[in-house]
């Protein structure tokens, strides 16, 4: 056979031989059965009692063979016989900790591939920050950056110990709201972009679980919400937002479809109209004069309008005009509130500094350290001009209006 | 029997020794070296990984046969072809270092890395062993896949562009941008195998268009992955990452189901990764061999070689290897150069008498 | 009186080795022993017709071992009544054409006065009087014993030193019909039968151009089947003739049954799982192979025609494609690769995704497959396996079941096993729905010796998925690409056209392009005239063509 430096090639064939033989002996070892699995959709985070942290997960069961999986179908919220979720909560010093105690105690291997949503309680990122578990799950492997963290208004254990009712599991109700309401996405990754960033700071979805008496007609409901938007500066929560201001807030990051939007009838009458907004353009301008920045931001919304208690027609201009104008006025004030609360919290989620840096990168140089300072006290001016374009199928409101009754039409 | 291939499959092999491993590990790096401008570090390190193999095509397209080795004294061209051999030695052992760790840490946590290590060192060596050719036509196969998915690549990623990821230009300045170049350099230069490949171009191809088509294309696909990187991660976050191309391929979620697509992703890139590996194998395989006299059934050694000096560095990620470390770029950088002064001397001295016994 | 009549025809030559065995044969008892019946039919090719018609038949009595289907027909020839025997083997040759030739010999030959026996001219006499389709003269043993074995008669007469041989050869043959193993819905029905005359008829009566020549060989020296090599004298290299006649011209061997002998001795590589010559039972694909410049071999005994050189690509083409319309047959070759894919990477697949990267299946069908495999003890990869061995059980027990059965009991098995076994959660669900699709792509697969590979690296890959996952299978899948490109069948590479690409011959490899578009034979192979039609044949329209009015 010959011999190549001391080792025959047959010699080399038969070790390469064992060695293959050897591999599938010696194990496989990062395989997982499926039926091993315990796919974690959501993951809470509370103050625990005697703990520093309670950590809550979520696994769905699987229902017996033969049954069909998840038993969101029938039955209203949380009442079914047997809940096809595993709730299950620890708690620890550390988020680690927990999850390590929680492993201990699952029968399956739990994994974090599928985790959907982090719910963070309100208190806990108040007092603990939100830093660590932003840093574990940006540092693990399981988790991508596709995972939504929500702060939660109340406890993330209760929220997630709530049934949905349109999906079968609370994680799936949370991102469902979000994408069936369209316009931002904000996932994990847009917030660790804006913790290292240092021209704006990061924000939250905030949630939190609606009540209705058990007394009230239709008995005792329990559902979550979107329930607006938490400002962070650096790990810490300082604000929530709620709506409408929250809803305006979003209109930075991008128009949810089909979004509605109110006003008060013009020229002092009573009531309110309606409308939803087909397109909307917002423009947001640093100008710098003598040393000094202001922003401008101009907002530009084309709208449908849907329902009005107002005595106007909208096919007659002048009447369309002020319905216009008096939407405008209200769009106006929603932003100049939702800026001073940005101000008055001393964060800039929205990204002035920026669009600050972009336009004028030699100025914002000079007082980048001095961003946080400059930001409360810079003037903003909000200029909104809102179309109506025609109020879907009608031309003019079924009824007969007084003119109309005048003249005998 | 000379093997031949075309200028495709040249340029395959070069595109795939310039993207595979910087695409993964030296994003991150040249990133936290420029910032937002990390693009133009990639197209500068790949200017000079240009210099390097244009300059090597001319001096060997002097020559027939294009190697000029073999025309030159046996005292210049054996230390040269072990200096050469050495030097893609070295690139194989990192190499495969750095594909091993991002295997063993992305898609097998828990399987040793060794066992990884061994199974790509035995496809490299199947490879080498079958020649030339089949490795060629699998570079081509992972080129053509790799710029297919790389072209779809921002399909998905556009809902990830944001106003708040993008920075003024040159904001941190162009003494980074040229540092980062620095970083990137011995990455391009691992394209110097083509020393050992342009014997075997068929000579009908234009070497010059071929090694710019292809050094040039993957060097373009670092730089086009830059861009997509710091435009959807900011131009902070991903010098904080370890590996930034793949968590901008983790990232891509169009719908429910096409998500967290980024392991079937990986499969492209795990083909590259094979042709590569291969590639720089055949390189100190073929000069060694060239060299030293060896028979065919030695190439165990050098693979086994390449494969335990893998295993040598023991430590955290990205202090292993060279991309992260000033000291081995530089020294790196040095070898690259001396491997091509030297072939010109050699080239030079090869020249000389010929010339004057032509003229004589 | 045997004993007597060798021993005589044996020393009659006066040849040194002739006399020794005579005397080996006096001194031994009869009949001969094994050794010396051995050394006689070893020297059949050097001993002569004796012209004493006794120790001819004696001979050759011997030499045949006195063969219960031996027929010696004794005859009167003439009005000298010359003394004759016709030999000839029950069975093998035509009765009908047996009574012809004796009709003509006793009947129409009575009168006639043949010739003297030492003047030589009986034999030529004779080959004029006899009506035969054919007739040869037989002037060894070794002749004569050939004729006979394959059919033919042989006619000895007292006196004439050579044997003349009649075609009389008329085996039952099959009647031509549609091959089995590739059935088409449009084109042509018949196909090769086991007779190679009959076979080389199909292909002349498509071919009618005297260019296609046929060369004739004997192979196996128990078996002496006959093979013939066609090729077209002005499409084929006369290299790639000149190296498959010297293969075969090589083979050594002593039985020839099929064509599948012959393809394993003159492959490239035998070290692999790929047939690099690809067996046909159809005329019409063997006729186009002819005319894309390959070498086709017909075996005697076997219906299965090959074709060299072959590709991958040709390989996983179905004549069909050349009979349906392009976009038609460009999306069923489309699909066929496809599921090629889908045959050899499946079950792999799915053992790698449900095993080491959940993150990959959607996390709603997640749960369901979760729910779905409660229950269930084994691991996937066992699963699967079992699975796959048990569809290969049923398939080979279908095939050798009785035809009116073997249908309904591999459907049904398969129904019933794969429902029970489901039930007594032996496997999931998903494995189930894996498993069969995998096997009904294997199945798309026109050539079978390719499906076969195909079922065999598809194992490969399940426990390379098993042990190391996606990474696995992409190191599979190399090593793989790495072997076909490296393979080569008769000097062209495997996988043409598609590595190396040839521009024009990807026209016709994953898609087809329309008749009058393809101009050229495929570049890649070698032959010498790759233009196959002139001019342009797009058809068009009167008026763009510039003729006549349309109303």
């Amino acid at each position: 056979m010959g011999r190549a430096g001391g080792i025959s090639v047959r010699r080399i064939r038969l070790w390469a031989l064992l060695l293959l033989v050897v591999l599938p002996i010696s194990g496989c070892w990062s395989r997982i059965e499926l039926n091993d699995l315990g796919v974690v959709l959501a993951l809470g985070l509370d103050v625990g009692e005697e703990e520093a942290v309670r950590l809550t997960v979520l696994i769905p069961a699987p229902s017996a063979p033969g049954q069909s999986g998840g038993g969101g179908g029938a039955g209203g919220g949380g009442s079914g016989a047997a809940s096809p979720v595993w709730v299950a909560v620890r708690e620890a010093p550390s988020v680690s900790d927990a999850m390590q105690m929680l492993q201990q105690a699952a029968p399956r291997r739990l994994v974090r591939h599928h985790m959907r949503v982090v719910l963070i309680s309100e208190e806990y990122a108040r007092t603990h920050g939100v830093g660590d578990i932003l840093d574990a799950l940006a540092n693990d492997l399981q988790a991508r950056m596709t995972v939504r963290p929500f702060i939660v208004e109340g406890r993330a254990e209760d929220l997630l110990e709530n049934q949905p009712p349109l999906r079968p599991y609370q994680p799936m109700h949370l991102t469902g709201i979000l994408q069936a309401a369209g316009g931002v996405e904000w996932r994990l990754k847009d917030i660790l972009v804006g913790r290292v960033s240092e021209t704006h700071s990061t924000w939250m979805h905030a949630v939190k679980l609606v009540t209705r008496p058990a007394g009230a007609p239709g008995g005792f409901l329990l559902g979550s919400v979107i329930s607006g938007a938490a400002l962070m500066r650096g790990d810490s929560l300082v604000r929530i937002l709620h709506p409408p201001e929250s809803q305006v807030f979003e209109w930075f990051f991008g128009i949810p479809k089909e979004m509605i939007m109110s006003a008060p009838c013009p020229k002092g009458e009573a009531g309110t109209f309606s409308g939803h907004v087909l397109q909307a353009k917002m423009v947001t301008q640093p100008l710098v004069e003598g040393g000094q920045v202001k922003f401008r931001v101009t907002v530009t919304v084309h709208m449908n309008m849907s329902r009005s208690e107002c005595n106007v027609e909208v096919r007659r201009r002048s009447d369309r005009t002020r319905l216009e104008e008096a939407m405008a006025a209200e769009l106006r004030g929603q932003f100049e509130k939702v800026i001073a609360a940005m101000q008055e919290a001393g964060v800039d989620p929205v990204g002035f500094g920026k669009r600050l840096q972009l336009a004028y990168p030699a100025y914002f140089r000079g007082i980048r350290d001095r961003w946080s300072e400059v930001w409360p006290t810079a003037p903003v001016e909000v200029e909104t001009k809102v179309t109506i374009r025609q109020a879907g199928l009608m031309k003019a409101p079924a009824i007969r209006t007084d003119r109309e009754l005048q003249e005998w039409r | 029997m000379q093997v031949r291939i075309s200028g495709g499959l040249y340029a395959s092999i070069l595109f795939c020794l310039a993207s595979v491993t910087q695409f993964m590990t030296l994003t991150s790096p040249l990133i936290e070296a420029s910032g937002q401008e990390a693009w133009i570090s990639a197209l500068l390190g790949g200017g000079y990984g240009l210099a390097l193999t244009l300059l090597v095509a001319w001096i060997c397209s002097r020559f027939p046969g294009r190697d000029p080795l073999a025309a030159a004294t046996p005292w210049l061209s054996v230390p040269i072809r072990l200096l050469y051999a050495v030097l893609q030695l070295l690139f194989y052992s990192l190499a495969l270092r750095d594909i091993t760790d991002f295997i063993e840490v992305v898609l097998l946590p828990g399987t040793p890395g060794i066992l990884i290590g061994g199974v790509l060192c035995a496809v490299s060596l199947y490879a080498v062993m079958n020649g030339l050719e089949p490795m060629a036509r699998v570079a081509f196969g992972a080129t053509c896949w790799s710029v297919l998915v790389l072209s779809l690549l921002p399909v998905g990623l556009t809902r990830e562009f944001n106003i708040l990821q993008i920075d003024p230009f040159l904001w941190e300045g162009p003494i980074r941008v040229l540092r980062g170049a620095v970083v990137a350099m011995p990455g391009a230069g691992e394209a110097l195998l083509v020393l050992s490949l342009l014997r075997h171009l068929s000579p009908k191809v234009n070497p010059y268009k071929w090694t710019l088509i292809g050094l040039g294309g993957g060097v373009l696909v670092v730089a086009y992955a830059l861009v997509l990187i710091t435009l959807v991660f900011g131009s902070v976050l991903p010098g904080r990452q370890i590996y930034p191309g793949f968590e901008l391929l983790a990232v891509v979620s169009i719908t429910e189901g096409i998500e967290r697509l980024q392991a079937a992703v990986i499969t492209v890139w795990i083909f590259a990764a094979v042709a590569k590996i291969a590639g720089v194998l055949y390189g100190a395989v073929e000069e060694g061999g060239l060299a030293l006299g060896l028979r065919r059934r030695q190439l165990f050694a050098p693979a086994v070689a390449g494969l335990a000096a893998s295993r040598l560095w023991k430590g955290v990620l990205q202090e292993v290897t060279y991309m992260g470390r000033t000291g081995w770029v530089l020294a790196l950088i040095t070898l690259e150069v001396a491997v091509v002064l030297l072939l010109a001397v050699a080239a030079l001295a090869a020249r000389v008498p010929r010339g004057r016994g032509q003229r004589g | 009186m045997s004993l007597a009549e060798v021993v005589q025809y044996l020393r009659r030559w006066q040849v040194e080795e002739a006399d020794r065995l005579a005397d080996q044969v006096e001194q031994n008892a009869w009949p001969p022993s094994t050794e010396i019946l051995l050394a006689l039919t070893a020297a059949t090719d050097a001993m002569p017709i004796s012209p004493a018609l006794n120790e001819n038949r004696a001979i050759v009595r011997l030499l045949v071992g006195n063969s219960p289907d031996l027929v010696e027909r004794g005859l009167q020839l003439g009005n000298g009544r010359l003394p004759g025997v016709l030999f000839f083997l029950n069975e093998l040759a035509n009765r009908d054409q047996v009574m012809t030739l004796l009709e003509s010999l006793v009947v129409s030959m009575r009168r006639e006065s043949l010739p003297d026996p030492s003047s030589g001219l009986v034999a030529p006499f004779l080959a004029q009087a006899i009506p035969s389709v054919k007739v040869e003269q037989a002037s060894t043993m070794r002749d004569v014993l050939s004729a006979m074995f394959v059919g033919d008669c042989v006619l000895l007469v007292e006196g004439m030193p050579v044997g003349l041989r009649f075609r009389s050869d008329g085996t039952p043959v099959r009647p031509t019909e549609e091959p089995n193993g590739e059935p088409v819905v449009r084109g042509p029905k018949d196909g090769f039968t086991e007779s190679a005359a009959a076979n080389l008829a199909l292909i002349r009566r498509r071919i009618r151009d005297e260019r296609l020549r046929v060369e004739a060989f004997t192979l196996g020296t128990r078996s002496r089947t006959h093979v013939y090599m066609l090729y077209i004298l002005d499409t084929s290299l006369p290299e790639l003739v000149d190296e498959v006649r010297s293969r075969i011209q090589r083979i050594k061997i002593d039985v020839v049954l099929e064509s599948g002998y012959i393809e394993e001795m003159i492959e490239d590589q035998t070290f692999t799982l790929f047939p690099q010559v690809k067996p046909t039972e159809r005329p019409d694909v063997a006729v186009s192979g002819l005319l894309e410049g390959k070498v086709i071999l017909i075996t005697d005994g076997t219906p299965h025609a090959l074709m060299a050189p072959a590709t991958f690509a040709a390989e996983m083409q179905s004549p069909e494609d050349y009979y349906h319309r392009w976009p038609v047959s460009s999306f069923f070759r489309l699909l066929r690769y496809v599921y090629l894919l889908v045959a050899f990477l499946g079950p792999a697949t799915y053992i790698a995704i449900t095993t080491y990267h959940p993150e990959l299946i959607p996390t709603t069908l997640l749960l369901g497959l979760v729910t779905a495999r409660e229950g269930v003890p084994f691991p996937a990869i066992v699963e699967a396996l079992v699975m796959e061995l048990t569809l290969e059980a049923l398939r080979e027990a279908g095939l050798r079941l009785p035809k009116a059965v073997g249908q309904t009991i591999s459907i049904v098995g398969a129904l019933v096993i794969g429902e029970a076994a489901v039930r007594a959660s032996l496997v999931s669900p998903v494995m189930v729905i894996v498993v069969s699709l995998t096997a009904i792509s294997s199945f798309i697969i026109p050539l079978y010796t390719m499906s076969l590979a195909i079922r065999l690296l598809r194992f490969a890959m399940m426990i390379l998925a098993a042990i190391l996952g996606l990474f696995g299978m992409v190191i599979g899948v190399v090593a793989l690409l790495i072997h076909l490109t490296s393979l080569r069948s008769f000097g062209v590479p495997y996988l043409s056209p598609i590595l190396p690409p040839t521009a024009n011959a990807l026209k016709d490899a994953a898609i087809r392009v329309p008749w009058w578009a393809m101009r050229t034979r495929p570049l890649f192979m070698p032959m010498r005239n790759h233009r196959r039609m002139g001019g342009s044949n797009e058809p068009k329209t009167p008026r763009s063509r510039g003729e006549g009015e349309v109303n």
